[in-house]
């Protein structure tokens, strides 16, 4: 080694242990033993008040912590890097026991070279291998071509899990939006129910009952394409219902935090939801805070990536994840996010949606 | 050499002159290669060792040794002398 190359070397090795440093990759790989607790979720203390909310804890090993928080930050700066082909990224936690996380990284297979070395990079962290599609149960007794239509409205609440109708298309009604400003409750579903308008806001939400009527919800008053939600103000006879109409109905007590979905994958827990087309079905999640550019030209932050893609089909658009709470009553049940889109392509196979926290994050409103 | 002394001098000082801009448009293309191929490298040993939890050690270990091996591998590349 020349004198040229020794100043290289101690030039790019200053570099990289800078760059390593700002990365931060010592507070994961000097994490301590013990456990730190975590928030996992926003749970209401009172089951009929939706505003009662408090935070519930649980502690976990520190290193695993770490490793999540730190691939939480890593995932977030490939997002903002967002090189060219660069479709998308999630985390995806490991066990308590492994402490360790992997961001899983997609990138389009038609760009150059250059690409070719990123890909045989993150080739080694893909979880390509694990990516086996783990459908539990399809529950008997739902059929493709027949929505679920409401029975009849009990107590003037609108169950969700229901069809739900746009002027332009049929939905699924998710169960009720709260925003603390004002105390106000939503119906909600997605903002991509509503075709062929410039904005949904203004436009009537109905829901279609089985004996042919027709009940009117009420009309939409804030939309947000990019999480693709719209909130519907109650102008009806009917309010929106933290009830989901399952074959057992189960109630709502709350919502995931970021850190409690982390906690689910590792525990190995799966999510269900109720679509008006799909139905129940249950499935593994395959990734969070997950990042998709496979739609439209932006991307989309904070999603859950979950299941597999025969759990939806459209229709069930506007329908929840949730999980049953551990802690709850029989039947109360928290909210992961919602379910918009589902992939097309081969090779992978999950649901997508926004995350119940992206939204309390982004707009304040809380299941 | 033919030439008359002073056309030697001139042509002399103009062939230093695209040398040396070749030798600093050189040096900054691979600085910022170097740059690029560092930061993925280090990005990539992040990722690795998040889904891996091998030891800090190792961390820093294969930082450098990667460093130091694309250096020794690229050198004669840029040698044009």
């Amino acid at each position: 080694m020349d004198r040229r190359e020794f100043v290289r070397t101690v030039a790019a090795g200053g570099y990289a242990v800078g760059m390593a440093h700002l990365l931060g990759v010592d507070d994961f790989l000097a994490a301590d033993d013990g456990e730190v607790p975590i928030v996992t979720a926003l749970v209401r203390e009172d089951p009929n008040d939706p505003f009662s909310l408090e935070e519930r804890t649980r502690y976990v090993p520190a290193g695993w912590y770490a490793a999540v928080e730190k691939a939480f930050e890593l995932n977030e700066r490939l997002a903002r890097l967002s090189f060219t082909g660069y479709l998308g990224s999630a985390v995806v936690p490991g066990d308590y026991e492994s402490e360790t996380a992997t961001v899983s990284i997609g990138v389009s297979s038609e760009e150059d070279s250059f690409l070719e070395i990123v890909r045989d990079f993150t080739d080694g962290i893909s979880i390509s291998a694990e990516t086996i599609v783990e459908i539990d149960d399809l529950e008997d007794g739902f059929e493709f071509a027949e929505p679920r239509y409401l029975d009849a409205v009990e107590d003037d609440h609108v169950p969700s899990g229901v069809a739900c109708e746009t002027p332009s298309s049929l939905a699924t009604l998710a169960p009720a939006l709260h925003h603390p400003d004002g105390e106000r409750s939503f119906f909600a579903t997605a903002e991509h129910a509503f075709k062929d308008v410039s904005t949904p806001n203004g436009e009537v939400l109905a829901v279609p009952v089985s004996s042919g009527e027709r009940i009117p919800l009420g009309t939409v008053v804030h939309s947000y394409p990019v999480e693709d939600v719209v909130a519907v103000e109650p102008t009806g006879d009917v309010s929106p219902s933290n009830l989901i109409d399952v074959p057992s109905t189960v109630r709502v007590r709350g919502q995931y935090t970021r850190f409690g979905l982390a906690d689910l994958i590792a525990r190995g827990e799966p999510l269900e939801k109720v679509g008006a087309l799909t139905g129940h079905t249950t499935g593994r999640i395959q990734g969070i805070d997950a990042v998709t550019c496979f739609t439209d030209d932006f991307c989309r932050r904070g999603q859950i990536r979950w299941g597999g893609e025969m759990d939806l089909t459209d229709g069930d658009s506007g329908s929840v994840s949730y999980h049953h709470d551990p802690e709850g009553d029989d039947g109360d049940v928290l909210v992961a996010g919602f379910n918009n889109a589902r992939t097309w392509w081969p090779g992978q196979s999950y649901v997508w949606g926004v995350s119940a926290y992206r939204i309390t994050e982004e707009h304040g409103y809380h299941f | 050499m033919s030439n008359p002394p002073s056309d030697a001098a001139t042509r002399d000082r103009s062939d230093d002159e695209s040398d040396g801009r070749r030798s600093i448009a050189n040096t900054g293309v691979r600085l910022v290669l170097d740059l690029a191929v560092v930061t993925l490298w280090v990005l990539f040993l992040a990722l690795l060792f998040l889904q891996t939890a091998w030891p800090r050690w190792a961390f820093y270990a294969a930082l450098l040794l990667g460093v130091a091996a694309y250096v020794t591998v690229t050198a004669p590349w840029t040698d044009e002398r």
